[in-house]
């Protein structure tokens, strides 16, 4: 068994396992039931199987600057997905996608509830033509 | 044990490495989560503070819980200190949660500031 053979069964390997990761995190979007969990699901494709892909093909074809090529590129795939994915829950939440039935706790609804409850007061003492307050 | 900020290069690369396992672990969990027939996530969305904390402090927070895949921020008010956190195995326990956040939150502090918080839950173990 020459080192040539081992490296490459290892290099292979690592782009086979990106590759079922991946695959999962596709299975992932039809089988998870709401936004939030279906982005959590992107992120490990995102974020792992890419990272993985990048570092069979550095083992594959290795020199230092392709070292130092795959690090920076996965650091910036893996901050740019953050981003991307805090952008992609915020607005989710801002458009009306609610969270699945079975997110309990939902702080971040209670706390819409209190803010919405409080403009409608605030709209009301405006107005000031309904002066009880019945909650 | 480090406090002196000479110890900064060594603190932030633990860090540095206490992260990556973390972000493989959960990757994993998420992946065998899906790769389980019938097992549906334990979702939760919990409100987290972020009192001391400074703008890009919270940034690189907001970050670092959005790229582990288990863990995702929704909204983040910068005027309250606030952040909104998204879990996919929280099961209920809210509390549990928001400590394995308040452990990511003191370690990335003992990792990138020159003198670090002493935290009275320090000595807590992953």
């Amino acid at each position: 068994m020459n080192a040539e053979l081992v490296v490459s069964v290892i290099g292979n390997g690592f782009l086979v396992l990106g590759a079922v990761i991946i695959a999962s995190a596709a299975i992932g979007i039809i089988k998870l039931p709401d936004l939030y969990t279906r982005t959590s699901a992107i992120g490990t494709a995102a974020g792992l199987g890419v990272a993985l892909i990048i570092v069979g093909v550095v083992t594959l074809d290795f020199s230092v600057l392709n070292f130092i090529k795959g690090i920076i590129a996965i650091i910036a795939q893996v901050l740019t997905s953050a981003v991307g994915s805090f952008a992609l829950a915020r607005s989710g939440y801002l458009t009306g996608s609610r969270p699945v039935a079975t997110t309990v706790p939902d702080e971040l609804a209670d706390s819409a509830d209190h803010d919405a409850i409080d403009a409608q007061r605030a709209l009301r003492d405006i107005e000031g033509d309904s002066p009880t307050h019945e909650t | 044990m480090m406090t002196s900020p000479w110890s900064l290069p060594v603190r932030a690369i633990l860090f540095t490495a206490w992260f990556t396992a973390q972000f493989v672990i959960t990757s994993v969990r998420v992946s065998l989560l899906i790769l389980t027939p019938g097992r549906q996530p334990q979702p939760a969305i919990v409100r987290f503070e972020i009192d001391e904390l400074s703008d890009a402090e919270a940034s690189l927070l907001l970050a670092l819980i959005t790229i582990t895949p288990d863990t995702l921020v929704i909204s983040l008010n910068r005027d309250e200190r606030v952040m909104f956190v998204h879990g996919m195995f929280v099961a209920g326990d809210a509390d549990g949660f928001r400590r394995g956040l308040r452990e990511t939150h003191d370690r990335l502090l003992r990792g990138i500031r020159w003198r670090p918080p002493v935290t009275a839950s320090g000595g807590g173990h992953a």
